[in-house]
């Protein structure tokens, strides 16, 4: 989309569509787990009376639970102090870390000692919540004292949030800044929702296309533009319209709001960040007690080359990291492992890019609650290249997948199988070398009884499998009507031989021949 | 029709085993026994943690190999079989041989008899031994099992030849070890014992039909298949008609035409074994101390062997106590012939073997009937190896309160469901939510909590964004609800119903299969018929041959 962006070569294709959105986090940290050896397992948890999904990874006695991003080395109080926003600042200030000044103010104070309190801070400033989440009713950039009345008649009156802190309002860059250990493993800004124009096409038309591009994306694929009240207003005040051809090569904002959900581009922009941001990140995370990784939300002056902390978030999402829109995708999954197995590090060039594991047959059970806990099966010692195959002849119908995955399990060969609309089959398989050799040669030569096979064509798979051997179901052919039909087809099978064999003993041909079968019998000696 | 009388246990109906067949059974009985009693059940995949030195076979498949933990410690089962019982024991029970001389050894009778390493090639040695002890005399292959290549009640030396004969012209025996003897005229029996207690037994009675004077044989056949596929264990052990079948019949006057006279009981064969159509019948109660006694001393006689079954014949020529003989020990036997017998009362077997490797959780106080667990969901990841170990949530341990809520309104919307889903393990609540036709929905959530089962109720009208709900019913619910909350619109529930489809398709597969054979017999037996001049001067050893292998 004209944007420069990157993403990690080893995440391509490895990840499947039910890892998609929230859970991206879980699936590609464990897998950077599972792909250097350490034992996966995945399990339900109670908490809060909500049954969580979560995963541990571990290496002998050594085992290390996580939820999200965030890791068991993670002490209890310091996630109560992250999830508390004054005394995160309390601790951040104690470490010499920039912050807003402000205050907390609780249920009892009553609205005008925060105005007056705003006086003596200066303006601008910002309100909001104090427990709140996901920036609902935070006020910014509040520039007077009857704006900060009205603001506080909004978040303690119609939102209901009694407690708020009140402090200085900040101009800059909202960073995220993901710290591992001493280590900026990534960091993201984000960009409102925004179409190129192309002397072409309309607005609409260009929102279309960025939605298109948007399902592409494993983190984005469900969070698109919408074409709501606030966006037609937004471009109406910018004189548009969404029939409107912009220019080639001019930037249309879509809404003030830069939220991803709202349809923001995640932005990549670690390698922007100069050493004395990377070191206030850094700080921050170390300022707070039992707290080794997390992401930091900063305000950066880039001029000035200076910035605040705003606050820290313990079980951040990563995925913005691996699924920018812009920018370099960073590996936070890899330097979370770093920094959780050390002993690992070395196994990172060996690794098990073309495998990985599924997803969905593991989770379905698990939110369901039918499963507790579940193991992945260990990764593959080596990274087997992998193989593909398509199959000619009278392959579909005929048992050939079923036949074939029992002999794909029984060599210990990775992959799956499944009907191609051409009548075709098509075979991804990786496994040891000699494995792979007697599999191709089982493919060449062997098959159930009811399938011909014409034509073998073998090359190289060029991407990576899950392991196990799965039967991928074609989708134009719906398994239930499917199999009812040859269901059907049986039972008239059934009947016909029934009747064949009713019409043969009724048939008087039969019945004169008696006497001497009776004869042919007592000679045989049945009597 | 024979009436089916029996007594099966109340907690492990048909409908609570309806997705596990075969060995399978087996496995799924026992540990949804542990489960049950709130031990933690693990399923495994070939050669999983100690697995790897447990002798286990047939195991490519998931559904045999589970474990059951409490606190710290874990046993480990292959079907029926429990750790405790040794690699030893395993190897001794496999082998007629081996599990003959220990048997004397401990005083226990067993036929008298022979083995003979390749004997499909000594004729000589054997008809002279059989002479030696007296016919009539049992012909079997030393690893056999299922009655696959047992020749019971052989009269003569021609018989015997015969059989000799059919083990050289087939590959699977005739470099096999072949043991003769005696054939013992009685009632068979196989009784279960569980360290040092008689826990069931049944008399095993070879496939027979009884006439209706009305019905030739092969309807009732067929009548008779009919009702065995109602139950777990005995829809995979249907009678087929073949060769060896009819031949049988023959020798007592009868086709498969034939029609007997009403109340007269027509066996098929004479091996008892269930898998080829024998009825499993309960005898616990009736079963002697002598015949008990018998049993515990065969499982104590094998070292490392604390429980098993034991098949045992008591000659009908002698008194009970002197004429018990101990055929076979089987230290992993199948258990659904006692679980689902057709006549008298099931035995929990299954009941019997926690109670020994679980000592700890006896008189648990716990709801049985009402909970169990979906087997093929906890094994579908093992079966295509995207996992290797499943655990099963932990079950309700106490008094289940289940209730289902008839709501109707707009209220099929999927997204709706999965809140509902939400809202049930918010409350620890297991059950389903399921579309009527009607355009209702029926919700069953089922605890150990009865506030938290009766507060459901809110959660139906807690999502007016996604439903509108005008009416709720709600009634006591009694059925066995699964562990977990299924939206039945999901995916998953057509994947079941496909399971469904498939498990009715094998059936008909197997009836297509008689059916075909049977046609074939037929065919087979006009060309006979033409080629009768030719056949009259060939070898009659030859046709002998033919007839046995069928």
């Amino acid at each position: 989309m004209g944007d420069g962006k990157k993403w990690l070569q080893h995440l391509e294709n490895a990840v499947p569509k039910e890892a998609y959105g929230y859970k991206l986090c879980m699936y590609t940290i464990a897998l950077e787990g599972w792909r250097r050896g350490l034992d996966l397992k995945f399990f339900n948890i109670y908490i809060e009376n909500k049954v969580t999904v979560r995963f541990s990874l571990g290496s002998g006695d050594k085992e290390f639970k996580f939820a999200v991003s965030r890791g068991s080395i993670v002490t209890s109080e310091a996630i109560r102090i992250c999830v508390d926003k004054t005394r995160t600042k309390d601790y951040l200030f104690k470490a010499g870390v920039s912050v807003p000044q402000g205050k907390n103010f609780t249920e009892e104070t009553s609205d005008e000692t925060i105005v007056n309190y705003s006086q003596t801070l200066g303006f601008p400033l910002v309100l909001k919540p104090s427990d709140g989440g996901m920036g609902k009713g935070v006020i910014p950039n509040i520039k007077n004292e009857s704006e900060m009345k009205e603001a506080l008649q909004y978040v303690r009156g119609d939102l209901n949030y009694k407690e708020v802190i009140v402090e200085q309002y900040v101009k800059g860059d909202d960073f995220r800044i993901y710290v591992v250990g001493d280590r900026v493993a990534g960091a993201v800004t984000r960009i409102p929702a925004n179409i190129l124009g192309n002397g072409k096409n309309t607005i609409n038309e260009l929102i279309k296309f960025k939605n298109i591009e948007r399902k592409k994306n494993p983190y984005l694929y469900s969070r698109l533009i919408k074409k709501d009240r606030e966006l037609l207003n937004f471009i109406k005040a910018a004189g548009y319209t969404l029939d409107s051809v912009p220019e080639e090569g001019k930037r249309i904002f879509l809404r003030e709001k830069s939220n991803v959900s709202a349809g923001g581009d995640p932005v990549e922009i670690t390698e922007e960040l100069t050493p004395e941001i990377k070191n206030m990140a850094i700080n921050a995370i170390k300022a707070v007690p039992g707290l080794v990784q997390g992401a930091v939300d900063m305000v950066v002056d880039k001029k000035n080359n200076t910035g605040v902390v705003l606050e820290i978030n313990s079980k951040a999402q990563i995925a913005a990291h691996l699924y920018p829109e812009k920018g370099n995708a960073q590996d936070v999954p890899a330097a979370i492992i770093d920094y959780y197995f050390p002993e690992t590090i070395d196994n990172q060039g060996k690794k098990l890019s073309n495998y990985y594991f599924d997803f969905k047959s593991i989770l379905s059970p698990l939110s369901n609650g039918l499963m507790k806990e579940v193991k992945v099966p260990p990764a593959p010692k080596y990274n087997y290249p992998v193989k593909k195959y398509i199959i000619s002849g009278k392959v579909q119908g005929v048992g050939y997948r079923k036949w074939l995955q029992k002999k794909a399990l029984s060599l210990k060969i990775n992959g799956y199988v499944k009907n191609l609309k051409n009548g075709k089959v098509v075979i991804f398989a990786a496994g040891r070398k000699e494995n792979i050799h007697t599999f191709t040669d089982i493919i060449n030569n062997q098959s159930p009884k009811k399938a011909k096979v014409r034509k073998v064509k073998e090359s190289d798979g060029n991407k990576p499998v899950k392991v196990g051997f799965e039967i991928i179901q074609t989708e134009e052919k719906p398994g239930g009507k499917w199999i009812s039909k040859e269901n059907e087809m049986l039972r008239k099978e059934l009947e016909q031989t029934q009747k064949k064999y009713e019409n043969m003993k009724n048939s008087n041909s039969w019945r004169y021949t008696v006497p001497v079968r009776k004869v042919a019998d007592l000679l045989k000696g049945r009597k | 029709m024979e009436q089916n009388n029996a007594e099966w246990l109340p907690h492990l109906t048909s409908e609570v085993v309806a997705d596990a067949r075969g060995p399978e059974l087996d496995a799924y009985a026992v540990a949804l026994e542990g489960w049950r009693r709130g031990l933690i059940l693990k399923w495994h995949v070939k050669d999983s943690e100690k697995f790897s030195e447990m002798k286990t076979w047939f195991d490519d498949k998931p559904g045999k190999l589970f474990s059951l933990s409490l606190g710290t410690k874990t046993h480990y089962f292959f079907r029926t079989r429990g750790d405790k019982v040794t690699n030893e024991a395993v190897e001794i029970g496999g082998d007629k041989v081996k599990t003959k001389v220990r048997l004397t050894k401990a005083g226990i009778s067993v036929p008298e008899g022979k083995s003979f390493s390749e004997g499909a090639q000594k004729i000589d040695d054997i008809v002279k031994y059989a002479s030696s002890i007296g016919y009539p005399v049992v012909l079997k292959p030393g690893n056999g099992s299922f009655g696959r290549g047992v020749f019971t009640n052989i009269k003569d030396e021609e018989g015997l030849v015969r059989a000799l004969i059919y083990y050289r012209n087939n590959e699977e025996f005739k470099q096999e070890e072949i043991i003769a003897e005696q054939y013992i005229p009685g009632k068979d029996y196989r009784i279960y014992v569980v360290n040092d207690q008689v826990v069931g037994a049944i008399n095993r009675i070879p496939a027979h039909v009884t006439g209706d004077g009305t019905s030739p044989i092969e309807n009732l056949i067929r009548n008779k298949n009919e009702d065995r596929a109602q139950n777990p264990r005995l829809v995979s052990c249907l009678i087929s008609v073949n060769k060896e079948l009819e031949d049988f019949l023959s020798k007592s006057g009868y086709t498969v035409d034939s029609i007997p006279p009403e109340g007269e009981r027509i066996y098929l064969t004479e091996k008892s074994n269930i898998s080829i159509g024998g009825d499993p019948i309960d005898v616990l109660d009736e079963l002697s101390e002598d015949l008990k006694d018998i049993a515990i001393k065969a499982i104590q006689a094998i070292p490392g062997l604390s429980h098993g079954s034991v098949d045992i014949i008591t000659d009908n020529r002698k008194s009970e106590k002197d004429g018990a003989v101990v055929l076979e020990v089987n230290p992993t036997s199948q258990i659904g012939a006692i679980l689902f017998p057709l006549k008298g009362k099931a035995r929990d077997i299954p009941s019997a073997l926690i109670d020994y490797y679980f000592p700890e959780t006896i008189g648990i106080e716990t709801d049985k009937e009402r909970i169990y667990f979906d087997f093929p969901d906890m094994l579908e990841p093992l079966l295509t190896r995207s996992a290797t170990i499943s655990t099963v949530s932990h079950t309700p341990v106490g008094k289940i309160y289940a209730k289902k809520y008839t709501v109707s309104g707009d209220v099929q919307g999927i997204d709706y469901h999965r809140g509902l889903r939400k809202q049930a393990f918010e409350r620890k609540l297991s059950g389903f939510v399921t579309n009527l036709d009607t355009g209702d929905i029926e919700v069953v959530v089922a605890g150990t909590d009865q506030d938290s089962v009766d507060d459901f109720k809110k959660a139906l009208t807690d999502d007016p964004d996604r439903s509108t709900v005008n009416d709720i019913h709600e009634e006591v619910y009694k059925a066995p609800v699964k562990v977990g909350f299924e939206v039945k619109g999901d995916l998953k529930t057509s994947l079941e119903e496909l399971r469904r489809i498939n498990q009715r398709m094998e059936v008909l597969k197997r009836e297509l299969k008689v059916a075909t054979t049977q046609y074939r017999s037929y065919e087979r037996n006009i060309f006979w018929q033409a080629t009768w001049p030719v056949r009259k001067v060939a070898d009659i050893t030859k046709s002998l041959v033919r007839l046995i292998k069928g």
